[in-house]
C-alpha cells in the first residue's frame, strides 16, 4: 500500500523514515501535514496505514516527540517533533544516504541530477 | 458515550478496537490509534478504509511497532488466573445466594453438588477462552457468533447444574453466605485478583487523548448482541427450571 506514485514501493520503504525525519527538520507537524509534505517533495502519496505505524516506531525509538493538541473547532493534531536524538539520527543516516546512493551511481554509471 | 465523528465508520473503528484489544494494546494506546485515525481523516476528506487499509491489518501493523516490554502492551489474562476467577465467581455467587436464602428462611446451609459442577464448568471454560479461544473466534462475525452460542449454552448449563440440590459440604447458613461474600471479594478486588483483570474495558478504557473522556470500548453490535442475550438466556432457564422436576 505504500505510496500511490512514480517511484517503486520498495525503494519507497527504504527511504521514508529518512524522508520523514527529514521533514521533521523543517519544524513540529501532525500526520497529515508529513504526509502532504512529502507528497510535494515528490515522494508521492503516504497513505496513513503506511505513515503512522512508521511515527509509532521512530516514537519508540526516540526519534520524535508527539503530543495532542486541542483543535481550532476542529478534531486536535497530534503534534510531531524531531528530538535531539531525532536530529542526531537524521545526520548520520543523510550522510550514509549520500554515500550509498554515490555507490549506487558509480555502479550504474548514473549522474546525480542537478537541482535547478 | 462519546459520540462518533460522521467521517469515522463505526464498523472498521469497532474492528480496530476489538483487534487491538486481543493483541492485547492497552487503552491508552487504542485510544491514541483511534485519534490519529480521526484527524487524519477529517483534514484529508477519506474514510478510515481508504486512508488505513483493513482495520485488522493496520490494527497489527500498529501492534507490530509497539515494544514487548513498552507501555503500549499489558500482559493477559493466564489460563490458570481466568479459571480461578471463573470458578471462584460462580462458587461465591452459589454460596452467597444459598446463604442468604437460608439466613432469611432458616435451616442450614449446603454447598451443593451443583454449584460446585457450575464452578467448574465455568473454570474450564474460562481457562479455555480467555487465553485462546477468544483470540480466534473475535476476529469474524461468524467466530463471533459461535463464541456468542457457546455463551449462552454455558450459562444454560450453569443454570441447570445449578438445580442440582444434593448437599456436599454442610455449613451454617451465615458462615455460607460469608464463603460467598469472601470468594467474590479475593477475586474481584484491585489488590488480589482483580489485578489479573488488567487488560479490558473495565480497569483499562479506552480514553480520548484531546478530551481525557474515555470512548465506548466494545463495539456497538457486541454491546447489544450483549444486552439481548441476557433476556434471553434467562426465559430459556426459566423454562429449563420449570422442565426439571422437583427432587
Amino acid at each position: 500500500m505504500v505510496t500511490e506514485g512514480r517511484w517503486p514501493a520498495d525503494w519507497i520503504r527504504g527511504v521514508l523514515e529518512l524522508a520523514v525525519l527529514a521533514v521533521l527538520r523543517d519544524g513540529p507537524a501532525h500526520g497529515y501535514a508529513i504526509a502532504r509534505r512529502l507528497e510535494a517533495a515528490g515522494l508521492g502519496t503516504v497513505k496513513g496505514g503506511t505513515l503512522y505505524p512508521l511515527l509509532s516506531r521512530l516514537e519508540v525509538d526516540g526519534f520524535i516527540t508527539t503530543q495532542w493538541s486541542g483543535g481550532d473547532g476542529g478534531p486536535g493534531r497530534k503534534q510531531i517533533t524531531l528530538s535531539a536524538t531525532g536530529q542526531a539520527e537524521l545526520v548520520r543516516r543523510s550522510e550514509h544516504w549520500a554515500a550509498f546512493t554515490d555507490v549506487i551511481n558509480d555502479i550504474t554509471g548514473a549522474e546525480r541530477p542537478r537541482r535547478p | 458515550m462519546t459520540r462518533l465523528r460522521r467521517h469515522l465508520e463505526d464498523p472498521w473503528r469497532d474492528t480496530l478496537v476489538t483487534r487491538m484489544r486481543l493483541l492485547g494494546v492497552r487503552g491508552a494506546a487504542i485510544g491514541d490509534a483511534l485519534a490519529e485515525v480521526d484527524a487524519h481523516c477529517a483534514e484529508s476528506g477519506e474514510v478510515p478504509e481508504d486512508a488505513f487499509g483493513p482495520a485488522d491489518t493496520y490494527a497489527e501493523s500498529l501492534a507490530a511497532t509497539y515494544r514487548a516490554d513498552g507501555e503500549q502492551f499489558d500482559a493477559p489474562t493466564r489460563w490458570w488466573q481466568a479459571a480461578l476467577l471463573g470458578g471462584a465467581t460462580t462458587l461465591g455467587v452459589h454460596a452467597l445466594l444459598d446463604g442468604l436464602d437460608h439466613l432469611v428462611h432458616g435451616g442450614a446451609g449446603a454447598i451443593g453438588a451443583g454449584g460446585l459442577a457450575a464452578a467448574l464448568v465455568i473454570a474450564v471454560v474460562a481457562a479455555v477462552w480467555v487465553p485462546g479461544i477468544a483470540r480466534l473466534l473475535l476476529r469474524s462475525v461468524s467466530g463471533m457468533a459461535v463464541a456468542w452460542l457457546a455463551l449462552t449454552l454455558t450459562m444454560v448449563a450453569v443454570v441447570a447444574l445449578g438445580q442440582w440440590a444434593t448437599p456436599v459440604i454442610r455449613l451454617p447458613a451465615a458462615a455460607e453466605f460469608l464463603l460467598g461474600l469472601g470468594l467474590l471479594g479475593s477475586v474481584w478486588l484491585p489488590w488480589l485478583g482483580g489485578r489479573w483483570m488488567r487488560n479490558g474495558p473495565l480497569r483499562d478504557p479506552v480514553v480520548d487523548p484531546r478530551t481525557g473522556r474515555e470512548r465506548r470500548a466494545l463495539p456497538r453490535w457486541t454491546t447489544l448482541a450483549l444486552l439481548w442475550t441476557f433476556p434471553i438466556v434467562l426465559l430459556a432457564c426459566g423454562v429449563i427450571v420449570a422442565l426439571i422436576p422437583p427432587q
